[in-house]
């Protein structure tokens, strides 16, 4: 039998890629969409050709699982929402801002008896998962220093409206990669300080994201999460790491499988890049759904995500003291190296 | 035009090699344990000296062009103000700020020209860069990876008394370009990975016009990965972007062997030599001058202080 999937709020640009990962799966089927935003409900619902459900709680009553795409401060709502009524979920990262929200999060998800994943693709990133492999067999010697981008556009919509995205480029662009290291070193943030600013864009939130961190075991951690990529760019953004060690050096770029398409005329004109890598969302959302049939976790959990989230507010927090920031372990956090 | 050389290693080398096809007879070469297997190998008529005091008082020459360790450079600053000869330094000026400032008065008192080998201000990418428009400065990113610098006479790379050590020496690039594009910097945080040689570093910068950038520089590199280094200016009306690695514009493959290389006519050592004749010849100022140098290294050190404080510098504080 399928997993009977329901996509809970459009508001995420991913929830297209959602559907169609989940449609590519034999054992999921995408029941309907529900959003407290009726028009972009509708929207989404139509265009994938799907129904919209108007009462979330009737469409709960109809899946096993949800994805939520809502914008970040939505996040613990929908979580204690599909917890009450039973529903997995997988949560589009971060987890959620403020650290009361995740940790709350983490008690409802601790609580109960459903599976909650966050969102974090690059966990399934084939350069990284390589990059993990040659990282445990110690290819590398002793680790000293990691440089990682995650540059991007600047967002619309919610995701630089800070009541509903919680803040801007450090909000949306440090988990991807903070988390990805905590994984593939099995350290976590020990300390960071944050050069942030508003220089891109006119909006309400930051879009200059240049952190430099220390990993617990003293390894630097320098990331340039900046919504600095202009629109005209030719892609969305990247995601790369770098690894220099005792014996040697580490280089990914989770985007690097990629051709060149120009279009000549019509509204795409213009130079873009086609990914021919393998794709990490699918696989995402892959593990997810077994994880709901199996009655697993899947790979990413929330205590992750609440320690993801930790260092971005310790990031917030050093870029208004001007002064590196201890931050502080997540009391009952997994060891990262599980995943 | 007529120059001394100081020194007798790999940047005498590079920049002899510029000079050969300029108009600038290389008379001259001291080095203490003797030039003669440089003159040689680099096929210089030139006379050969061990004291470069000797050289200043003897040789006819236009200016005295410093290839020396950088702890030595303040001695032969002294040296050429003492005979009335110009000097060209390489890049950083001096270890300590407090043999920069010496350099700085020695020249001025003097009332000779001396300029400071900055040469990624005369990479034709990294000029072409700076010009092009990016609307507001919003973030730069600067890197520049190689292996340990294993060609110092002595080793004396590795002896930061005598180098200055990764900021000073290496970063030091980028963090003048990048004053030299967006002005001062008010606050620099660095940190640091190193043991007896190797050495890995990055400083965030906080510039005075409110953006940001920061730099990476290793010495820690293996031996497979020579130089590379990438640029990034970000604004808001603009994005430039460079790399080093895997140059396109020449390359040749054989059964042994394979050649990537740039193809500029004038690499940037000559074009950096050849602005510095020509202020000489028509009495105008070097690019660098000593006090622009010493605004560089005082970011380096602004850098090196952050890394062993583990707070933020002001490169205004630096005193020494």
């Amino acid at each position: 039998m399928s997993v009977r999937v329901g996509l809970l709020s459009a508001a995420h640009v991913h929830a297209d890629a959602y559907v169609a990962a989940l449609r590519e799966l034999e054992d999921a089927a995408i029941v309907g969409v529900a959003d407290p935003d009726a028009e972009r409900g509708r929207e989404t619902a139509a265009h994938h050709d799907l129904e919209y459900v108007a009462n979330a709680d009737d469409l709960f009553e109809r899946i096993d699982a949800g994805v939520i795409c809502a914008p970040n401060a939505a996040h613990r709502e929908w979580i204690e929402r599909a917890t009450d009524a039973g529903v997995d979920v997988l949560c589009e990262k971060p987890l959620a801002p403020t650290l009361e929200d995740p940790r709350a999060i983490v008690e409802t998800w601790r609580d109960a008896d459903v599976a909650v994943g966050v969102a974090m693709p690059l966990r399934f990133s084939e350069p990284a998962r390589r990059a993990r492999r040659a990282l445990e067999a110690g290819d590398l010697g002793s680790l000293w220093a990691i440089s990682g981008t995650n540059r991007g556009h600047i967002p619309g919509g919610w995701f630089v409206d800070p009541e509903l995205a919680g803040g801007g480029a450090v909000m949306d662009h440090t988990v991807h990669l903070v988390d990805l290291v905590a994984s593939l070193t099995g350290e976590r943030v020990a300390e960071v300080y944050a050069e942030v600013d508003t220089r891109f864009h006119d909006g309400a939130v930051d879009d200059v994201n240049v952190l430099s961190m220390e990993l617990t075991d003293g390894t630097g951690f320098l990331l340039d999460g900046s919504w600095s990529k202009p629109d005209a760019w030719h892609t969305w953004g990247d995601a790369t790491l770098e690894f220099v060690g005792t014996d040697g050096t580490l280089a990914i770029d989770c985007t690097g499988e990629s051709i060149t398409h120009t279009v000549a005329s019509g509204e795409e004109a213009g130079v873009h890049t086609v990914s021919y890598g393998d794709d990490p969302t699918a696989k995402l959302v892959a593990d997810f759904v077994a994880a709901v049939r199996e009655g697993r976790a899947p790979l990413v959990t929330p205590d992750d995500g609440l320690e993801a989230v930790t260092v971005v507010e310790a990031a917030y927090e050093s870029a208004a003291s001007a002064q590196p920031v201890t931050v502080e372990t997540q009391s009952g956090a997994n060891d990262p190296s599980d995943g | 035009m007529k120059v001394g050389i100081a020194g007798a290693g790999f940047m005498a080398r590079t920049h002899a090699s510029a000079y050969d096809g300029m108009n600038v007879e290389v008379a001259a070469v001291a080095s203490p344990s003797g030039p003669e297997p440089f003159l040689e190998e680099a096929g210089l008529e030139a006379d050969a000296y061990t004291d470069p005091k000797e050289l200043c008082e003897r040789a006819d020459i236009d200016f005295l062009d410093v290839c020396t360790p950088t702890d030595t450079h303040r001695d032969l600053v002294e040296i050429a103000t003492e005979t009335g000869t110009n000097v060209f330094l390489e890049k950083p000026i001096a270890p300590t700020l407090e043999a920069a400032r010496e350099i700085e008065a020695l020249v001025a008192e003097a009332e000779l020209t001396c300029g400071v080998g900055h040469v990624v201000r005369f990479d034709p990418a990294y000029r072409r860069a700076r010009d092009c428009e990016i609307g507001t400065p919003g973030v730069a990113r600067a890197r520049r990876l190689s292996p340990f610098p294993d060609w110092g006479s002595d080793d004396w790379f590795a002896d930061r008394e005598r180098s200055g050590g990764l900021f000073v020496d290496l970063a030091i690039h980028d963090l003048d370009y990048l004053r030299w594009c967006w002005g001062p910097v008010d606050r620099v945080f660095a940190r640091r990975t190193r043991d007896e040689r190797a050495v890995h570093g990055t400083a965030t910068l906080r510039f005075a016009n409110g953006a940001v950038g920061y730099v990476e520089a290793s010495w820690a590199q293996p031996d497979s990965r020579p130089l590379e280094t990438e640029l990034e200016l970000a604004g808001d009306d603009g994005l430039v972007e460079h790399e080093s690695a895997d140059p396109r514009a020449y390359r040749a493959w054989t059964d042994d062997n394979s050649t990537r290389d740039p193809a500029l006519a004038k690499t940037p050592y000559r074009r950096q030599l050849e602005q510095f004749v020509d202020a000489l010849e028509a009495g105008d100022e070097p690019a660098v001058e000593p006090a622009e140098a010493i605004a560089s290294l005082r970011l380096a050190l602004a850098a090196d202080r952050s890394a062993e404080r583990g707070s933020p510098v002001s490169p205004a504080e630096v005193e020494e």
